[in-house]
């Protein structure tokens, strides 16, 4: 299923040519120096050259888990500095290059200080694990709730990304304050995480139907804008919304029985007029 | 969007910094005649 909130997700990837691109006169350069048989020089080209694509190839590896991250299709971002790495990399690849072109180990240096800030501006910096602090409480399995809300991060991320690739602002808004509400009650879930037993139905079953229902509008809408299928979203987004600001408020008021029925019948609402 | 000139500021210096010695490696400077680095001769000197 490709569609917008993917391809933007995506897009930043597509940056990594350059790494790849740039270095093209040091394949000729390579040849050259073969060619008059300088093997020092061949050594250097060489060295640059394969450290540039290295680099290259592990950028790619950081912006397409990135993008899978922003997508809600991963739980955490790369543990591994990965632009770091690819940052070195461009600066050893550089500095390469620049000895080989005959520059002084100095020259080379300052050359290899601009291709790694270069790198950083350009690619940005390597993305943090979000703090999940669960509280420990007696009888409650951390491990376990920390799991659930990194995947229900994960849909609340999922659900930005659609909303990204929707060009009406109305539903923009409404989805971002839906996700913020979200959020909300995922740090009231972090500081007593008690309540994420009583919140199990929010955030497995209406958090996905939420998420799926806003990726599958974004790529409805794309393809046509129909003034039912807009009005039955916006209705869907306002009880969205409800839900959302009704489990807040359940949770802060431990009255969690009702509104578990409120959602049950939301999420068939969902499943049954949602534009997929 | 705030971050744009900082990632066209970014490739500009990447551009440089790559294709600047690339380049020069191509065609190297014939006043270049220095020991180079990493050789019996510039350890000496």
């Amino acid at each position: 299923m490709v569609h917008l909130s993917r391809a933007r997700a995506w897009a930043p990837a597509v940056k990594t040519a350059a790494l790849f691109l740039l270095p093209f006169p040091l394949g000729l350069a390579a040849i050259a120096a073969l060619v008059t048989g300088d093997l020092y020089r061949l050594a250097l080209v060489g060295g640059a050259l394969s450290s540039l694509w290295t680099a290259g190839v592990i950028a790619f590896r950081a912006l397409a888990a990135e993008a899978r991250y922003f997508l809600g299709e991963r739980p955490d971002p790369p543990a591994v500095p990965l632009k770091f790495l690819s940052a070195l990399l461009t600066a050893l690849g550089v500095a390469l290059a620049a000895v080989a072109g005959g520059h002084a180990v100095s020259g080379a240096l300052v050359f290899a200080a601009l291709g790694a800030l270069g790198h950083a501006a350009f690619y940005g910096r390597d993305l943090r694990p979000p703090r999940i602090n669960v509280a420990m409480v007696e009888g409650i399995d951390v491990a376990a709730v920390t799991g659930q809300l990194k995947q229900a991060y994960g849909r609340l991320r999922g659900i930005d990304a659609a909303a990204h690739a929707i060009a009406v602002p109305e539903f923009r808004e409404r989805l971002a304050r839906i996700t913020t509400t979200g959020r909300e009650i995922l740090g009231a879930i972090e500081r007593d995480p008690a309540d994420a037993a009583r919140a199990r139905r929010f955030l497995h079953l209406y958090l996905d139907s939420a998420e799926r229902v806003a990726a599958d509008y974004a790529r409805t809408h794309r393809q046509a804008r129909q003034d039912a299928l807009d009005q039955n979203f916006r209705k869907l987004l306002i009880d969205m919304e409800h839900t959302f600001v009704a489990q807040q408020r359940a949770l802060v008021e431990r009255d969690l029985v009702s509104l578990d029925v409120d959602i049950e019948v939301l999420n068939a609402r969902l499943t049954r007029e949602g534009p997929g | 969007m705030a971050t744009l000139p900082l990632r066209l500021l970014g490739l500009g210096l990447l551009t440089l910094a790559i294709l600047i010695p690339s380049c020069q490696a191509l065609f190297p400077r014939e006043g270049a005649g220095a020991p180079r680095p990493f050789t019996p001769g510039f350890v000496r000197e």
